[in-house]
């Protein structure tokens, strides 16, 4: 792909190049237009002064009296002809003509004639001819000018046009080759910047950029941003689960070398081995996540609930679950699905789990958006529900598998930075969940 | 009842081979997608366990075929993906149940008898029919509350596809094919044979003969 610099270099060329070639046409039609114009309405007034001169003597004879016409015409070559010709009578040329002849223009009276042509010595000429009715007879009267030095005027002006159309050309696009140079600086500086960036010599680009490309580099920090905290997230996860995994496999091996019955050991391996489930489970859900990393998707809330509602049923097919949903039927969210399919499926399986027939789910666009999920259930007594909102994010830490399922719960709302919170539903009585999520959804 | 398993990995495929053998269900171990597909399609299985990561198709694609074949054998996927999103895009493939790895042999049991009882139209728990009651963990069967008689495996496999057909005509051939696996010797006269001794463990009334086209359980409904 060309650079911005090159495409609008070629295309301010172009124009300019255009608009200065019209002109110079437009200009040359002009002149054109203009020398014929004068020269003409010059012609014309000669050819009526020669008119009037022609006279007829007494015996009848008809002549044109030089007397009354300038004298440019007596002088060879002078660079204004005549010919004037009459239907009976012959014809009479211009001393200024010398050994050239005017060619003769064939018209009816009152019609006339303008051509170019070619005079004697070279001159380049305009002639008009004119047909008139007098004393009886038709005549054509034709004058002719020399116009070289006129067009040799013409052919200098066209070269000086030319020449400094050439030069402002050359100006205009030096001028607007720096303006583009200048405008462009700032995408300079980002390109440097992601160049630091790329060296790990800074960790975040700067802002500060007009605001066609400032959108871009704010993009640019936020998955930055992302990146790095799901980094973080993975990079702990995987710590945690390495360390803790070995633990469990001592036990492991522990629990082989005890001379416990084959009964026991049986059941304690078993033990170990869904401890070591879980522990893998929710170290990898949580390396999972993807948090705001990425810009999302849109997730239709009605069509994922339904889903889950479903698949519930499936897993609870001994249990009449009512699942009450209040959701509207175009409200999407911008998150990773699988993020929200988690966080929503562990929510609503902890409320079919618990409860006794119905479940209620209501999703609302309210800042961002807002889950409620009650059950009718036995619910969780106070101290232990504000033990759950207070201690928010590490309250299954330790009771790892304590059967409320919450902990990739508690994951996924702090990876978003929202709200949990824990009440006794008013509606139903059994535990009432609300998240909170800063995301950006649409009705 | 017969049980088609896949699970490409060898060891673990084997171990549950024989683990559900052993609990009276005659199972076929297919090891990739292609060939588990084209199994599932020939042969008539009473149950599947799928696993999901498979060689050259996946445990999901085979139950999309299966389902849009209009097969509808009960499907028991088994997965190390336990994510919510992965468990409703099986379910919504047509799964009957879903169990993660790694799982104990006994659940993966529970989860199968369930399915089929499900499957059966029955509630799950002991399998009944009037008096009878069979013991699936023990393979044995109560006759009242004293009367206690313990079943060999055949005996076993025979009773409990008949219990979850009861009244039904049940066709000789379909006995066989539902009792014995792929690679065993199928002799149907051996089969008259365990009848008999089954009858004889039961009450001969039970199971009556209708001539020319097999055998039915209890009532007719």
């Amino acid at each position: 792909m060309r650079s911005i610099q090159q495409r609008l270099f070629i295309g301010l060329t172009v124009i300019l190049s255009l608009l200065l070639v019209i002109q110079w046409l437009w200009l040359t039609v002009s002149i054109d237009r203009f020398i014929q114009k004068q020269i003409v309405g010059h012609l014309q007034e000669q050819t009526e002064s020669l008119l009037a001169s022609i006279k007829m003597t007494t015996d009848g004879k008809l002549f044109v009296n030089v007397d009354n016409i300038s004298d440019v015409y007596d002088r060879p070559f002078s660079g204004e002809y005549y010919r004037v010709t009459s239907s009976e009578q012959g014809e009479w040329l211009s001393r200024s003509l010398w050994d050239f002849s005017l060619s003769e223009a064939h018209l009816n009276t009152g019609e006339r004639q303008i051509l170019f042509i070619s005079g004697p010595e070279e001159q380049a000429l305009i002639s008009l001819s004119m047909a008139y009715h007098k004393l009886g007879e038709n005549f054509t009267i034709t004058v002719a000018q020399d116009i070289s030095a006129s067009l040799a005027e013409k052919k200098q002006f066209q070269i000086l046009f030319t020449a400094f159309a050439l030069l402002g050309l050359i100006v205009l696009v030096w001028i607007q080759t720096q303006l583009i140079k200048k405008a462009l600086k700032p995408l300079q500086r980002a390109q440097r910047q992601l160049e630091q960036l790329d060296r790990g010599d800074i960790e975040q680009v700067d802002e500060l950029a007009p605001t066609e490309i400032r959108p871009l580099l704010q993009e640019l920090n936020r998955l930055i941003n992302g990146l790095h905290q799901k980094t973080h997230r993975s990079r702990q996860a995987l710590g945690n689960l390495a360390h803790r995994l070995k633990t469990e496999l001592t036990l492991l091996n522990q629990q082989v070398n005890t001379d416990d019955e084959p009964k026991v050991l049986q059941q304690n391996v078993y033990q170990q081995s869904e401890t070591i489930r879980l522990l893998i489970d929710r170290e990898l859900k949580r390396a999972r996540l993807l948090g705001l990393a990425t810009p999302g998707h849109n997730v239709l809330m009605k069509v994922l609930t339904q889903d889950l509602v479903d698949t519930l049923v499936l897993i609870y097919p001994d249990k009449t679950i009512h699942f009450k949903q209040d959701i509207d039927d175009f409200l999407s969210v911008q998150v990773d699905r699988e993020d929200m399919t988690e966080l929503l499926g562990n929510l609503l399986d902890n409320a079919a789990k618990w409860c006794e027939h119905q479940v209620n789910v209501t999703v609302s666009a309210e800042q961002g958006i807002k889950l409620l999920i009650e059950d009718d259930g036995p619910g969780c007594d106070s101290d232990l529900l504000f033990e759950l909102t207070r201690r928010g994010f590490r309250a299954d830490e330790s009771t790892i598998g304590s059967g409320l399922g919450l902990a990739i719960v508690y994951d996924i709302v702090e990876s978003y930075g929202g709200q949990l919170q824990f009440d006794t539903s008013t509606l139903l009585g059994g535990l009432q969940v609300t998240v909170h999520l800063q995301v950006s959804s649409s009705v | 009842m017969r049980l088609l398993l896949v699970e490409d990995d060898a060891k673990l495929g084997l171990e549950l081979q024989r683990a559900l053998n052993k609990a009276g269900y005659a199972t076929d171990l297919s090891i990739d997608g292609e060939d588990a597909q084209a199994m599932g399609e020939i042969e008539p299985y009473d149950l599947v366990v799928l696993d999901l990561g498979l060689p050259k198709r996946s445990g999901l694609e085979v139950l999309r075929n299966w389902r849009q074949q209009q097969l509808t054998i009960p499907v028991i996927i088994l997965t190390a993906r336990d994510g919510w999103e992965d468990k409703v895009q099986g379910f919504k493939a047509g799964a009957d149940d879903y169990l993660a790895k790694p799982f104990q042999t006994e659940e993966l049991l529970v989860r199968i008898n369930a399915v089929l009882r499900r499957c059966a139209g029955q509630n799950t728990g002991d399998l009944r029919y009037q008096k009878i009651t069979l013991d699936e963990s023990t393979q044995t069967v109560r006759l009242g509350s004293e009367d206690v008689q313990q079943l060999t495996g055949t005996e076993f496999k025979l009773l409990r596809y008949f219990m979850l057909h009861p009244g039904k005509i049940v066709s000789k051939s379909e006995l066989v094919e539902h009792v014995y696996q792929l690679d065993s010797d199928k002799d149907s006269n051996v089969l008259e044979v365990y009848i008999n001794r089954l009858r004889q463990k039961i009450g001969s009334e039970l199971i009556q003969t209708r001539r020319g086209q097999g055998y039915i359980f209890g009532k007719q409904h």
